[in-house]
């Protein structure tokens, strides 16, 4: 296993770095690798120092912590659920931080963060108290629970729009995902949410493997299965809140990137963990890259990319895994 | 000496009815005992109450003289392994991380097995014949050897007993002899061992003891000899198409089918 992780985390992060590199190079004016890093030293003409060090490389990072947030969330979503077809967003969650955003939108306030984000917790508790019966969290109704509040919310988005349609264009653009809106003072936040979410997941990820091979089986194992499905599900429910309060709703991200990573690395969470975060940051750093330069002097959403990316991909490895 | 005691257990899902009622039950330590019951005798329920997995039950169990409902999760792995009915994994792991998960009493979360973990595994992969498969996935094996590896990870769990829900189902005679065997072999190095069985044969030819359950209590308990007899099976299942006798190698009670009407039709088949 450590031999593995080892291999793989590396040719991961050598990919990752790649695609920074290749973030911060490209763009509507190409600057060649030898000034991005004269420039991220501070030196070189002030022009290139303000485009690398106040646009690009926070975007760069924007792009790798949301990616690897969605990833890791997903990750963690079809483990707890046992269904490698879920994705972050059948949680409710960002249909409830959309609400939160599209209220904002509509009362024509300027930060979308902390509506968001409220929007997200209020959806995330309603999902967890549904799903809870005598005390343990069923799954089967938290899926449930989660496509209903889902639909819900976007029900509710959909009465906003009817009923105050003058921002609608904005609420849309945010639903499709964007990371323009880049907010540099809650990089720092987010990345240290990020990393505490990391170390916990590690910490319990056996746990999380036998809890996949069934509750009782587990139980009869030692583990604590409430404790650990609280946690897991509490953990995907930030990140993907903080992704979606952030950049809005990026699709595909926390669906395929997981499932990729699985049919690479196999299903122990000891490696999918940190593999998925990595891979869900260079697919979105790339993804992010391709939408800022594919259709210059355009920019086109985000989320565009990742479903014209994401889907190929994914019906590649379907494709493969039924011949196998 | 007793390893696990049951007095006046009772439980019910809700609307009042009792999956068990009354059950008072004792395991020996080094027996294999079976259950033997129809669908819906409550023989699933009385094993994960017994298994500590179900709580809010009424009564008391004890394993070695401890209430099991006083019991943490981690002191209760380390006395029984449990083998759901199911097998079937979401995820497609190797045999070995299968059956390394079994050591997980022994570990805490975020540390990994140790050289004694490691060589535990080994040895219960080896036990049951499976070595050279232990880097095959889940999913590529036959039912039987699905079954198999759930008992090597039992193995690797190192309890003093264990517990198993109809370990038989889907599988051909010769993994059901297999899994016996695996299962006697378990006894034979003093393990207790309960589990739920369809197959009355089986159940008479290995275990020490069985008991028969219906609507929700023991109806009897004993050796095979004692228990399997026509008026036992016809009260339990509740027909009469069905000789009992003895199988000569064994002496056990074995029981066939036995169609009403035995006119033989041009193939042969009794209709």
């Amino acid at each position: 296993m450590t031999k593995k992780a080892v291999l793989y985390s590396s040719a991961l992060f050598i990919l990752l770095a790649a695609c920074f590199a290749g973030a911060l190079c490209l763009g509507s004016a190409p600057i060649a690798p030898v000034d991005v890093f004269r420039a991220m030293t501070n030196g070189g003409d002030g022009q290139t120092i303000g485009i690398i060090n106040q646009i690009r490389l926070p975007r760069a990072l924007f792009a790798a912590l949301v990616g690897g947030m969605l990833a890791l969330s997903g990750a963690l979503l079809q483990a707890l659920l046992k269904n490698p077809l879920v994705d972050p967003f059948i949680t409710g969650i960002s249909s409830g931080a959309a609400f939160g955003a599209a209220c904002a939108i509509m009362a024509g306030a300027s930060g979308l963060l902390a509506p968001s984000m409220a929007g997200a917790a209020l959806a995330m508790f309603i999902v967890y108290r549904i799903s809870l019966s005598a005390g343990v969290l069923n799954l089967i109704r938290l899926l449930l629970a989660g496509v209903m509040m889902g639909s819900f919310f976007s029900s509710l988005i959909m009465l906003l729009n009817a009923l105050f349609s003058k921002d609608l264009i904005k609420v849309v653009f945010w639903l499709m995902g964007d990371l323009s809106n880049i907010n540099p003072g809650l990089l720092l936040y987010s990345a240290i949410a990020l990393f505490a979410a990391i170390g916990v997941a590690m910490y319990f990820a056996n746990d999380l493997n036998i809890l996949t091979t069934g509750e009782d089986e587990a139980r009869s194992m030692g583990v604590k299965v409430e404790m650990i499905k609280a946690v897991y599900f509490s953990i995907a429910g930030i990140l993907t809140a903080i992704s979606v309060a952030l950049s809005g709703v990026i699709g595909f991200v926390g669906l395929i990137v997981p499932h990729v990573v699985r049919a690479v690395v196999g299903p122990d969470m000891r490696l999918m963990i940190p593999c998925s975060f990595l891979a869900g940051a260079i697919f979105l750093l790339a993804s992010d890259t391709l939408a800022r330069t594919a259709f210059l002097p355009s920019e086109i959403p985000v989320g565009v990319i990742t479903g014209l990316m994401g889907v190929p991909v994914f019906i590649y490895f379907m494709m493969k895994g039924r011949t196998q | 000496m007793h390893f696990l005691t049951a007095k006046n257990i009772c439980y019910s899902y809700g609307a009042g009815q009792f999956s068990v009622k009354n059950i008072n039950f004792s395991l020996m330590q080094g027996e294999t005992l079976a259950m033997i019951g129809p669908n819906g005798a409550g023989k699933s329920t009385l094993m994960r109450i017994l298994s500590g997995l179900l709580k809010g039950y009424a009564g008391e169990v004890s394993i070695l003289g401890n209430d099991v409902k006083k019991m943490d999760g981690m002191a209760m792995a380390r006395l029984v392994s449990y083998i759901a009915q199911s097998s079937e994994q979401a995820f497609n792991f190797t045999v070995e991380e299968i059956v390394a998960m079994g050591r997980r009493p022994y570990i805490t979360p975020g540390g990994g097995l140790k050289p004694g973990d490691i060589e535990a595994v080994k040895s219960a992969i080896e036990s049951i014949g499976i070595y050279e498969k232990r880097s095959a996935k889940y999913s590529a094996l036959s039912g039987g050897e699905k079954r198999m590896v759930l008992i090597a990870r039992a193995i690797a769990q190192d309890t003093p007993a264990v517990f198993m829900d109809e370990p038989m189902t889907f599988l051909d005679i010769q993994h059901q002899s297999m899994l016996m065997e695996a299962i006697t072999g378990m006894n034979r190095s003093g393990k207790s061992v309960l589990l739920i069985s369809h197959g009355i044969n089986l159940a008479s030819e290995y275990a020490s003891r069985v008991a028969i359950m219906k609507d929700g209590s023991i109806m009897a308990t004993g050796t095979a000899k004692e228990c399997i007899n026509p008026e036992n099976i016809r009260l339990i299942y509740g027909f009469d198409n069905f000789d009992i006798a003895d199988n000569p190698r064994t002496g056990r009670p074995n029981i066939f089918m036995a169609p009403e009407n035995k006119e033989e039709t041009k193939n042969g088949m009794a209709i």
